[in-house]
């Protein structure tokens, strides 16, 4: 049944979110012209560039697409769960957890889809630049550091956003306002759990490699303990009204 | 025969108001039964909970000898009070869903039935009266091979005229051997249909018998005796 209920979910979000993983794709292929734009003239400086010009249309190109998809699929977790749809959701012969876990695989594929869409789209015009290539772009640092933060977020952030509903619901009046605070709170502790890890482990965390395993294991434990905490409050407490 | 629905010492309550209280019940398979009761009695709060869409706090429920869960959701077809499909969708797009997800689910029937009340499939479910979306949630209900029906107010939003088509549907579209509960006020236009009838006032069963056998002991119709039990 998860299978189904994951192509079910697949199929129903798709419309909204290849169009949005293919503008992202564009707009980063433009972005990433405009980038060997700038490149003109100052080969001396070109890797330290792109970088910066990395980081700067991530946080244009990304954040914003991001936060659209955000809005999107977690209204649709939402009504698809807690609202009267949810009527449809919880009498389909499939366990609570197979249907939570769908919605939550399937925010999972989009992230890493949108990830995707736009690194490629920026990579892509390593191809045209003669000064910068792939493997002195990957061992930048910055880019590499976002790179790996890219991987760890994905693999908890719809996880995190979806059980912040499933808090902020249980206030019947004040979905919104649960919801946000429910999400400040558990983003304050991944972060404070992380400055704590990267303090402990400074000294071992020195290659690039090693970092990404190590956050990618943290972040899939932190995976697997948000969405058992999710089904586990959803079993206990669903009171669709 | 064994029962095909067992309730024992349910109860449900929404913080401090008790919407179900210690209830107990057990309802064979082949019979029809009317829950019945004014508004707040707890029908609506006591089929959610044999669906499984409100968590008890106390009692047991038990559906063909399986705890509410994947089994006992396989064998109930249920018909909510409330238009519960993505409403962006078509009539085609949802039969194929519930095709999709229920084995049970008898795709020429529920066309047929779609054609007898001339329902566009191809309307969007948002583009239809809230008379014809509760139509097609019942035909999407009755559309299934399940051994326990479950049908909050299936003839609430329904204009007189295809009350009696609905009727017809829900005795014409049900193996024998399945039960049926329905929830209704409108008693009169279900009346005969019904095998048993519950009362529910404050959350507890005031009544459980056999629908010949209140029309014996009072003397009166079904309507009749719920109108004299829950005058105002």
């Amino acid at each position: 049944m998860l299978k189904k209920l994951i192509n079910y979910e697949l199929k129903k979000t798709s419309k909204i979110m290849i169009p949005a993983c293919f503008i992202s794709l564009i707009y980063s292929i433009l972005c990433g012209v405009q980038i060997l734009h700038s490149y003109a003239g100052y080969n001396d400086h070109s890797l330290n560039d792109f970088g910066d010009y990395f980081g700067e249309t991530s946080f244009y190109v990304y954040l914003p697409m991001i936060f659209a998809a955000t809005i999107l699929l977690t209204v649709r977790y939402y009504k698809s769960l807690y609202a009267s749809e949810g009527y449809f959701a919880f009498t389909l012969p499939a366990s609570i957890s197979n249907i939570i876990s769908s919605k939550i695989i399937v925010g999972f594929i989009w992230e890493i889809a949108t990830i995707l869409s736009i690194t490629v789209g920026l990579f892509s015009t390593i191809a045209f630049n003669k000064n910068v290539t792939l493997k002195d772009c990957c061992l930048n640092d910055f880019v590499s550091e976002l790179l790996i933060a890219f991987v760890v977020w994905a693999i908890v952030y719809y996880s995190t956003l979806y059980l912040s509903v499933t808090i902020g619901r249980l206030w019947s009046k004040h979905i919104i306002i649960g919801t946000f605070l429910s999400l400040q709170v558990m983003l304050a502790v991944l972060l404070f759990g992380l400055i704590i890890v990267n303090s402990i482990l400074y000294n071992v965390l020195t290659t690039t490699i090693i970092t990404l395993i190590f956050y990618s294991i943290c972040a899939i434990i932190a995976f697997f303990l948000i969405n058992y905490i999710n089904i586990l409050i959803t079993k206990k407490t669903l009171n669709l009204e | 025969m064994s029962n095909l629905l067992t309730i024992q010492g349910l109860t449900k309550k929404y913080g401090s108001n008790t919407a179900l209280n210690n209830i107990n019940l057990s309802i064979a398979p082949g019979h029809i039964t009317g829950l019945l009761g004014p508004n707040g009695s707890g029908k609506t709060t006591l089929i959610k909970t044999i669906c499984g869409l409100l968590v008890p706090n106390s009692g047991t429920i038990s559906v063909d000898g399986n705890p509410v869960g994947i089994e006992s959701k396989k064998i109930i077809s249920y018909l909510p009070d409330c238009t519960c499909l993505d409403d962006s969708m078509t009539i085609t797009a949802i039969v194929k869903t519930f095709k999709y997800f229920f084995e049970d689910f008898d795709t020429e029937r529920a066309y047929e039935m779609l054609s007898n009340l001339s329902i566009d499939t191809k309307a969007r479910f948002k583009t239809l009266s809230k008379g014809t979306k509760e139509k097609v949630q019942l035909i999407l209900a009755m559309s299934r091979r399940a051994k326990l029906y479950l049908l909050d107010e299936p003839i609430g939003g329904v204009d007189p005229a295809a009350r009696e088509y609905i009727i017809n549907t829900i005795m014409n579209n049900y193996d024998p051997s399945a039960s049926i509960i329905i929830s209704t006020h409108l008693i009169s236009d279900v009346e005969q249909l019904m095998d048993d009838a519950i009362f529910l006032q404050n959350g507890q069963v005031k009544l459980h018998k056999p629908v010949d056998d209140i029309r014996d002991e009072y003397g009166k119709s079904l309507d009749e005796y719920f109108r004299e039990v829950y005058r105002c």
